[in-house]
């Protein structure tokens, strides 16, 4: 055989193939079957090979079961999500919280004059700090509590 | 099905990728359409790569795979693309765990061509063309196989095949007719 015999014989089968998969109805493969032997038993193949595709396909009893599995992993894995976020989110905006209220006090820190000690401060010249204490405090107990009640 | 995305009043179905986005926001149904989508095709592969008592176990596993790792899709690639190779890590994972086999991952088509040799796919008389198709393919070079499989189990047509091969359309054209040949001689002394 020859080469463009060769890439005749490719272009056929492409073809009677693209044919069979679109969905043709048998009859018309009937009539689409080549009288050159080679091309025909080729052909067969195709036909073959299709109608083994088909059947690996067909489990209605597989399916059922193996949905019902997934549906139960799936629940899983969104109540995992949950946890996710309560597990990182929520101390995270705690850390959050808390560091907010750190750097205030480390800028009243450096702001409050040297010669002013702060048990000073905490007696009375700069009352905020207890009270920016206080509040971070408050701020995490409240973060946490509203987060428990969203649960 | 519950019409679960704002699809355009034309009832074009949700591409791959809508589905995915709506799965990975918590949408149950959109998981269930793509489930529904790929499982015929993902189980026939798996069918003609895997003895047919794990069938349903490696198929079950390939869907729970893609499950836990689908919020870790951002969509580089087609969907289907990803499906797919998730697909065949769990049949190289299905032989590799296989201890007594002895292989290592690079021989494993070597291991997936003898198992399948070895067992018979059904004994039902309806499943005959499966059964012979399977044994037959199962002994074929590996380019033949998946050249075979792209076209008639995933239904990639010749062109995207020419693109994930990296090879000319007539090339395809021409490994796909020596393929249905080899294929055709196999289960000819198979009837013999």
């Amino acid at each position: 055989m020859n080469k463009l015999d060769e890439q005749q014989l490719d272009d056929q089968l492409s073809e009677f193939t693209d044919s069979v998969l679109s969905g043709e109805r048998e009859k018309d493969m009937q009539e689409m079957m080549a009288q050159d032997k080679e091309l025909a038993e080729l052909q067969q193949a195709v036909l073959l090979m299709k109608s083994a595709a088909r059947k690996a396909r067909v489990s209605g009893e597989a399916d059922a079961r193996i949905r019902r599995r997934l549906m139960t992993e799936w629940k899983k894995e969104q109540q995992t999500s949950k946890s996710f976020n309560w597990n990182w989110n929520m101390p995270r905006l705690a850390f959050a919280g808390g560091f907010v209220v750190l750097i205030l006090l480390s800028v009243v820190t450096l702001l409050t004059p040297a010669e002013a000690p702060l048990t000073a401060a905490a007696g009375g010249d700069q009352p905020w700090q207890p009270i920016l204490i206080t509040a971070g405090i408050v701020i995490i107990v409240l973060i946490f509590w509203r987060n428990r009640h969203d649960q | 099905m519950i019409n679960l995305l704002k699809s355009p009043p034309s009832h074009v179905p949700p591409t791959d990728e809508e589905l995915v986005h709506s799965a990975q926001k918590g949408k149950q149904d959109a998981f269930v359409l793509l489930y529904e989508r790929y499982l015929p095709n993902i189980m026939a592969r798996v069918r003609f790569k895997i003895p047919e008592g794990d069938v349903e176990d490696v198929t079950q596993e390939i869907f729970i795979a893609v499950l836990k790792s689908l919020g870790g899709f951002k969509g580089q690639s087609k969907f289907s693309t990803w499906i797919w190779t998730i697909t065949n890590r769990k049949i190289v994972d299905y032989y590799r765990s296989h201890k007594s086999n002895r292989i290592e991952q690079d021989d494993y088509e070597e291991v997936v061509t003898r198992n399948l040799s070895k067992h018979p796919t059904s004994s039902d008389s309806s499943q005959d063309d499966l059964v012979t198709v399977k044994h037959a393919l199962g002994t074929l070079p590996q380019n033949y196989q998946d050249i075979l499989l792209m076209r008639f189990v995933d239904d990639m047509p010749f062109n995207e095949i020419a693109l994930h091969n990296g090879q000319s359309l007539e090339a395809t054209k021409s490994l796909f007719r020596r393929s249905v040949a080899a294929l055709a001689k196999k289960v000819e002394g198979t009837n013999e």
